[in-house]
């Protein structure tokens, strides 16, 4: 016994690997991706093109709209696509007051459904607002009291998982609320917010994927959440892991499908210690280091207009060009049919498209044109693309 | 600053927020944030190429886009609101700007158009042995060097009343 003690305390037990290579490598390629169509949008002189809360959304008249917060100045800047203006239209908000906002930043994020209908995330305050186009705060709601709710994860939406409605609840997908490593607890990664009854809830929690080792900086560990076609589930997937969850409204996992990429095998750990995060000195250089240069599956995003599912993946630069300050990534979109099959990834550059303002529209994939940008400020520009088929 | 976006709860802000503001005041050892080569004729070369009248100046602050942001606010702010009383010849460069729309919302145009501030559009100045995530404070005497330090505003005026040369 003794012997079989010290057997085991010797022998360190292997990652578990999630890699395969059906439905990464080996795939049934049927689609690529193909612009169809382009939008150039005027911006105002306060408004850059780097954003981090911005999308299409299509109201219920078919009406298009594109929309980001502005930060410089406290605005959501938004045009009606169909029928643009020289000029952007702006919300103004409010930083105090009855339709006070607070100050909002680059954290903070927006949920545009119509006109009327506006939400705005303060993440620095943890309060929720509903505002319509003229700037006044129509509802306020707290989502999280940061003094009382210490351990408790708090939300981060983004333009890499941006807040999603379902039926009446909004959902967010949450930072972790201790460094990475405390992740043994039942840590859950998804907060539900019922908009009638004003009460949260924490729902999903990591998978096991996290359990095999310490995955590097803090963005490595959040998740993306989407809805599909049916209105009583969601799908979320991990920076790290290649599965992507099905859950019922409630979090139970319904299903898991893999869909991983052609151009990387498996993700691997920085350290094959999960708890590695819990110690007192760690080398946060070399985490950074490590997480701008690992691969990361980074936004899933279903496309209504299509019926198809995207999984956007980063291919980061190596160690010595992140060294060099060099830490933007190329990136792919996978294209996945609704049953999760795999049917084609698609491979873009970094220096042209922006790497996280990529949204669903009507007229197709929209992604951010940052090339053109740089060669004039004025605007911010799009590419749409759609779905061609691929002949065997 | 796709950033990705990493994220930090509201502790870890403070807390990274709170050491650099302690850096950046350090004063007595001061560091540049990294092996800044006074001997490099990296700096000469990229005052000649962005403006040999730099090399004329007593003082060249030299602030990059990204880095401490607190420390990047303070040394922008106080030449934006102290600049024209500075007794010394002083110049302030901008490098590591990833967008120079941002900068003109941050600043404002009159103050790019400053005779005294510069734009570094090719970067040079963020070549690795001459470049520092802080902004850096470098006096020069006669076109060379005489001291490298992290910008800070006591520090400076203290140099400018002639106590600590």
């Amino acid at each position: 016994m003794f012997i079989t003690i010290l057997f085991s305390a010797c022998s360190q037990d292997p990652i578990f690997s999630y890699y395969q290579e059906e439905n990464g490598k080996v795939f049934d390629e049927k689609y690529s991706l193909q612009v169809v169509d382009s939008v150039r949008m005027p911006l105002s002189n306060e408004a850059t093109f780097w954003q981090y809360s911005s999308h299409f959304t299509e109201t219920s008249h078919q009406k298009t709209f594109y929309s980001f917060l502005n930060t410089n100045n406290n605005t959501i800047e938004y045009h009606q696509v169909d029928e643009m203006g020289d000029i952007p239209a702006v919300v103004p908000l409010e930083v105090d007051g009855e339709n006070g906002v607070g100050k909002l930043n680059y954290v903070c994020a927006h949920l545009f459904l119509n006109p009327d209908s506006i939400f705005i995330y303060n993440i620095n305050t943890a309060k929720l607002f509903l505002v319509d186009t003229t700037g006044t705060v129509k509802r306020k709601y707290t989502i999280k009291d940061y003094y009382a709710d210490k351990n408790t994860p708090s939300p981060r939406p983004s333009d890499l998982g941006p807040i999603q409605k379902l039926g009446n609840a909004l959902y967010f997908s949450c930072s972790l609320y201790k460094f990475p490593g405390d992740l043994h607890s039942n840590h859950q990664v998804v907060l539900t917010f019922d908009l009638v009854s004003e009460k949260t809830n924490y729902i999903f929690p990591f998978p096991k994927s996290y359990d095999q080792g310490f995955w590097g900086s803090p963005f490595k560990y959040i998740c993306s959440l989407e809805k599909g076609p049916q209105v009583d589930r969601y799908f979320v997937s991990f920076p790290i892991d290649p599965y992507i969850y099905e859950s019922d409204l409630n979090g139970r996992v319904l299903n898991k499908y893999y869909i991983g990429s052609k151009y990387f095998d498996e993700i691997p750990a920085l350290y094959s210690n999960a708890d590695y995060g819990l110690k007192k000195n760690r080398d946060f250089e070399k985490e950074d280091i490590y997480s701008l240069s690992t691969p990361d599956f980074v936004k899933l995003i279903y496309d209504k207009y299509r019926n198809v599912y995207y999984r956007l993946t980063y291919l980061r630069p190596d160690k010595d060009e992140v060294k060099k300050g060099n830490s933007t990534p190329d990136f792919t979109i996978i294209i996945c049919n609704t049953d999760f099959q795999k049917v084609g990834e698609v491979f873009f550059d970094g220096e042209k498209y922006n790497n996280s303002m990529i949204s669903v529209a009507r007229q197709g994939l929209a992604i951010a044109r940052k090339d053109l940008y740089k060669r004039n400020d004025d605007y911010i520009s799009y590419n749409f693309f759609d779905l061609v088929s691929i002949e065997s | 600053m796709s950033i990705e976006t990493e994220y930090m709860d509201a502790k870890l802000i403070f807390w990274v927020f709170f050491l650099s503001l302690l850096m950046a005041c350090r004063t007595g050892e001061q560091q540049t944030g990294n092996d800044f080569q006074s001997d490099s004729p990296l700096f000469y070369e990229g005052l000649a190429k962005l403006d040999q009248r730099m090399a004329e100046k007593d003082y060249i602050v030299v602030i990059p886009g990204s880095g401490c942001g607190g420390c990047i606010g303070q040394a922008t702010n106080y030449f934006l609101t102290h600049g024209d009383s500075v007794a010394f010849d002083w110049a302030v460069i901008f490098t590591g700007i990833v967008d120079k729309k941002q900068l003109k919302i941050n600043v404002g145009n009159s103050f790019l158009a400053h005779p005294n501030v510069w734009i570094d559009e090719k970067n040079i100045f963020r070549t690795r042995e001459i470049s520092s995530i802080y902004p850096l404070l470098i006096k020069l005497e006669q076109a060379q060097i005489k001291s490298v330090e992290i910008f800070d505003v006591p520090l400076f005026e203290e140099m400018l009343a002639g106590k600590n040369t």
